[in-house]
């Protein structure tokens, strides 16, 4: 099947993001998955200057419908 | 030395330029769009963001809430998994004893990994790895080579689209704004596929 997907993304959380139509406009009409993933470091000091990095990812997906 | 990297650069560009592009018409073909604008980042480039000096062990947690909505009717499913490991400054692995995260104990599936994966549920968060919006509990106990780490932190809310709903219908003719809940010193990933 032919797929189209937007490439990742990262940017930093600033809580909104537009989609250019220009992009859009390439998508075949049909259903779509639109997930949107959240980066979040903690950084626990241990003796020594050493260091534990705690990453926390929480992602939300959802779909949604293009139509023509 | 200068004629070998030269020699380099020059087969790299000619290896790029003979690559092409791909045949949007061939149905295996995934196609895809690079957004603008910029910036593009990779985890590589977040991490400098911050003092990642001396880290010397790297925990995931990894929460995927998913809602859909399919003739009528929505469903949501909700995975989230941890896995950790630590080592020295030479990345030789170091064991540790234990470790627990908010209650839950990691297993030790593999020789160098501690892993944890489960269901939760979204609404009554019970069974969720991560406490979202409150503190977290790490309790570690090093062993002979790490030290021991009881510790609580404070992880932002559960993201999520605030301006979409699961089955939501997209005119491609106009731009789509997408809104969430903005948590400072983070970075978020975006992908429609």
């Amino acid at each position: 099947m032919d797929s189209l997907s937007i490439s990742s993304i990262l940017l930093e959380n600033t809580g909104n993001y537009v989609i250019q139509k220009e992009y859009l406009s390439q998508f075949n009409p049909g259903l779509y998955t639109l997930q949107i993933k959240r980066y979040e470091p903690i950084f626990i000091k241990q003796p020594q200057n050493k260091q534990i990095l705690v990453l926390c990812t929480t992602s939300h997906k959802i779909n949604v419908i293009i139509k023509d | 030395m200068k004629t070998i990297s030269f020699l380099l650069i020059a087969f790299s560009l000619t290896f790029l330029m003979s690559c092409e592009e791909p045949n949007n018409s061939n149905n295996d073909v995934k196609k895809e769009i690079m957004l603008e604008p910029p910036p593009y980042l990779t985890l590589d480039d977040i991490l400098p963001n911050y003092d990642t000096s001396g880290v010397i062990g790297i925990i995931n947690l990894d929460d995927v809430y998913s809602s859909f909505y399919y003739n009528g009717s929505s469903h949501s499913e909700h995975y989230c998994e941890g896995n950790a490991t630590f080592y020295d400054s030479l990345n030789n692995y170091i064991p540790c004893d234990s470790i627990e995260f908010n209650n839950y104990n990691f297993v030790k599936p593999w020789a160098d990994r501690y892993f944890y994966a489960g269901e939760g549920d979204h609404i009554s968060q019970s069974g969720l790895l991560i406490n979202f919006g409150q503190l977290n509990h790490l309790k570690l106990i090093g062993g002979q080579y790490l030290t021991n780490v009881d510790t609580t932190f404070y992880l932002n809310n559960y993201i999520s689209f605030s301006n979409l709903a699961p089955g939501d219908t997209i005119d491609k003719d106009n731009n789509l704004s997408l809104q969430w809940n903005s948590t400072p010193n983070t970075f978020v990933q975006i992908e429609m596929i």
